[in-house]
C-alpha cells in the first residue's frame, strides 16, 4: 500500500522535474556556446552562484513577501467566502453589488498600489492589501456560483424539515459550494504572490521590509541579472508552494467523498 | 432481511390508522414564464385522499402532477383553492411537520456517509445525538443497508442511492409520503424490488401516499386508487380504486386481474392524452 503510494507520488514527480532538467540544461548550453552579454543573459549555474551569495538577503526578501501573501490571501478567504455566501442569499443583493466585484478583477492594481501606500503607509500592510484585492475576486465569484448549483432538491429537503439559516449554511450552502471554493482559492493562491510582487514595486521600496518585488526592481536597476532570475524563481516557487497547500486542504476535505480528489 | 417477521398484520395496522387524510379543493396553479401568456398547469383539481391511503397520480409527461405534488408538500403555493391536511388548510410557506417527500433522484448529500444523510432529518429537528444514530441505523437496517451505513453516495449504486433517500423519507416516521417518480431512472428489476419495499413499509406504517409515476404497471402494483390527470391544464379524468386481496407480492404482476387493471390504466391515459 504505501510502495504503491510511493510510486503514485514519484510518477507524477518525476516528469516536471524532468522537464524542468531538460529545459534548464538546454538554457545552460546555450549560455555557455553564445556567450551573451550579462546583462542581456545569463545561465542558470550563474543564478544559482549569485543566489547563493546573497542567500540571506535572498531568504529575508522571501520571508518578508511570503508573510504578506499569507495575510492578503487569507484575508480574500475570509472575506471572498464571506461576501459570496452574502451575495447567494438575495437575488436583489446580488444584481446590485456583483458589477462591482468585477471591478477587483479589472481595476489595474500599479495605478492604485500609490494610493494604498498613502493611506497605509508603505510596507507590510500595503502589500498584502495588494495580494487580497488581485486575489479577492475569484474566491467570491467561486463561492457564489458553488452555492448557487446546489441542487434545488437538497435546498427543498432543508426548508421541508424547517432548517433555520445557520444550519442551511453550514450543512448545506458552505460544504455543497466547497469543490467551487477550492477551484476558486487554486486560482487566488497564485494571484495573492502576483499581488504582493506587483505591491512591492510600488509600495515596499519605501518600507522597512524588502521584499522579492524590490529585489526585482533594484535587481533589474543595477543590471544584476542573476539576482532578479533568483527572485522570480523564489516567487514562483512561493506560488507553488502556496497552490500546493490549498491543493492539500482540498484533498483533506474531499478525497472521501468528491470526484476531483478520487485516486484513479 | 429480518424486519419481514416484526411487520404488522394489515388488520391491526389499518386499525390504528397512522396515515393524514389530505384534501385538495379546486386547486389551480398558472406559471407565468411569459407574464402576457401565462400557462395554466392545474386546472381546479379536487381530491379527497383518506387516512392512508396510497394514491397513485397518473397522467401525461408535464402535466402538472409534480406541480401538484409540491403544493401538497407547501413547496409552492396555488393560485386558487386549498390544500387541506388532516382538517388544516395549508398555509403559504408553510411544511407540513409529519410529511415526507421522496424526489425524482435520490439526491443524498455527497459529503455525508449514508447514515450521516439519513440522520439529517433528525438532526434539523433538534433530536439527540444518541437516539437519532439508532433511530437511522434501525431505519436503514429496514430497507437492507446495514452493512452500507458507513459509505459516501459515490460508493453507492442508483438502487442503493434511493434505497438511502427512502429511508431518509421514512425515518421521522412522517405520516404522509410525497414520492415524485422516484424511480424513473433504474432498471425494471430493481425497480419492482424498490415498489415491493415500499408495499411492505406501506403496509407496515400505514402512512399517506401520494405517488406520482409515469409507469401504469407500478401504479397498478402499488397503488389502491388511481388517479389519472388529463394534459394540461390538468383535471382528474379518471379515478379508479385498484383493489386486490391480501398482500401485493410479486407473483401478482402475472395475474389475469393485474394485466386488465393496468390495460384499463392505458385506456384512460389515451383518453387523458386526447385531452378529453
Amino acid at each position: 500500500m504505501t510502495t504503491r503510494r510511493l510510486r503514485d507520488f514519484a510518477a507524477r514527480l518525476v516528469p516536471p522535474l524532468g522537464a524542468a532538467v531538460v529545459l534548464l540544461g538546454l538554457w545552460e548550453l546555450w549560455v555557455r556556446w553564445t556567450d551573451p552579454p550579462r546583462f542581456l543573459f545569463c545561465a542558470p549555474s550563474e543564478v544559482v552562484r549569485d543566489a547563493m551569495a546573497r542567500a540571506g538577503e535572498l531568504a529575508m526578501a522571501t520571508w518578508n513577501t511570503t508573510v504578506a501573501v499569507v495575510w492578503g490571501f487569507a484575508l480574500s478567504v475570509v472575506v471572498g467566502i464571506a461576501v459570496g455566501v452574502m451575495l447567494s442569499s438575495s437575488r436583489l443583493l446580488e444584481r446590485a453589488l456583483y458589477p462591482f466585484t468585477v471591478i477587483l478583477q479589472t481595476v489595474p492594481l500599479v495605478a492604485i498600489a500609490p494610493m494604498l501606500v498613502i493611506w497605509l503607509h508603505a510596507g507590510v500592510q500595503a502589500v498584502a492589501v495588494c495580494a487580497f484585492i488581485v486575489s479577492l475576486f475569484p474566491v467570491i465569484t467561486n463561492t457564489l456560483s458553488g452555492i448557487r448549483s446546489i441542487p434545488q432538491p437538497q435546498v427543498e429537503l432543508f426548508r421541508l424539515y424547517g432548517a433555520r439559516p445557520w444550519a442551511v449554511l453550514t450543512k448545506l450552502k458552505l460544504p455543497g459550494a466547497v469543490p467551487s471554493i477550492m477551484a476558486g482559492l487554486r486560482i487566488a493562491a497564485g494571484l495573492a504572490v502576483i499581488g504582493a510582487v506587483v505591491g512591492e514595486f510600488v509600495a515596499g521600496e519605501l518600507g522597512a521590509e524588502r521584499g522579492l518585488g524590490i529585489v526585482v526592481v533594484v535587481a533589474a536597476k543595477q543590471g544584476e541579472l542573476a539576482m532578479l532570475f533568483a527572485a522570480v524563481a523564489l516567487a514562483s516557487v512561493l506560488g507553488i508552494a502556496m497552490v500546493g497547500a490549498v491543493n492539500l486542504v482540498a484533498y483533506f476535505l474531499m478525497y472521501r467523498w468528491h470526484v476531483s480528489e478520487r485516486p484513479d | 432481511m429480518t424486519a419481514q417477521a416484526s411487520e404488522l398484520p394489515h388488520a391491526s395496522a389499518s386499525a390504528t390508522a397512522r396515515g393524514l387524510p389530505v384534501r385538495i379543493t379546486g386547486v389551480r396553479r398558472r406559471f407565468a414564464s411569459d407574464a402576457r401568456h401565462p400557462v395554466e398547469v392545474l386546472a381546479g383539481i379536487d381530491l379527497t385522499v383518506p387516512d392512508s391511503q396510497f394514491v397513485a397520480l397518473l397522467g401525461p409527461s408535464g402535466c402538472g402532477k409534480s406541480t401538484l405534488l409540491r403544493l401538497v408538500a407547501g413547496l409552492d403555493a396555488p393560485d386558487g383553492g386549498e390544500v387541506v391536511i388532516d382538517g388544516r388548510p395549508l398555509r403559504r410557506h408553510e411544511h407540513p411537520e409529519a410529511l415526507a417527500f421522496v424526489f425524482q433522484e435520490a439526491h443524498l448529500l455527497p459529503w455525508r456517509t449514508l447514515i450521516k444523510n439519513v440522520i439529517l432529518p433528525l438532526e434539523l429537528r433538534g433530536m439527540a445525538h444518541g437516539e437519532r444514530r439508532d433511530r437511522a441505523l434501525h431505519m436503514l437496517e429496514r430497507v437492507g443497508l446495514a452493512d452500507a451505513h458507513d459509505r459516501y453516495p459515490a460508493q453507492l449504486s442508483g438502487g442503493m442511492q434511493l434505497r438511502g433517500s427512502l429511508a431518509r423519507a421514512l425515518v421521522t416516521e412522517p405520516r404522509l409520503l410525497l414520492l415524485d417518480e422516484p424511480f424513473a431512472a433504474l432498471d425494471e428489476i430493481t425497480r419492482q424490488r424498490l415498489d415491493a419495499l415500499i408495499h411492505e413499509l406501506w403496509r407496515e406504517r400505514q402512512f399517506t401516499a401520494l405517488f406520482v409515476t409515469h409507469s401504469l404497471r407500478e401504479a397498478v402494483f402499488l397503488a389502491q386508487r388511481a388517479v389519472m390527470l388529463s394534459r394540461r391544464p390538468a383535471h382528474v379524468v379518471a379515478d379508479r380504486a385498484i383493489e386486490f386481496p391480501g398482500e401485493r407480492g410479486a407473483e401478482l404482476r402475472g395475474l389475469p386481474a393485474y394485466q386488465e387493471r393496468v390495460e384499463r390504466l392505458h385506456q384512460d391515459l389515451l383518453i387523458a392524452e386526447a385531452g378529453a
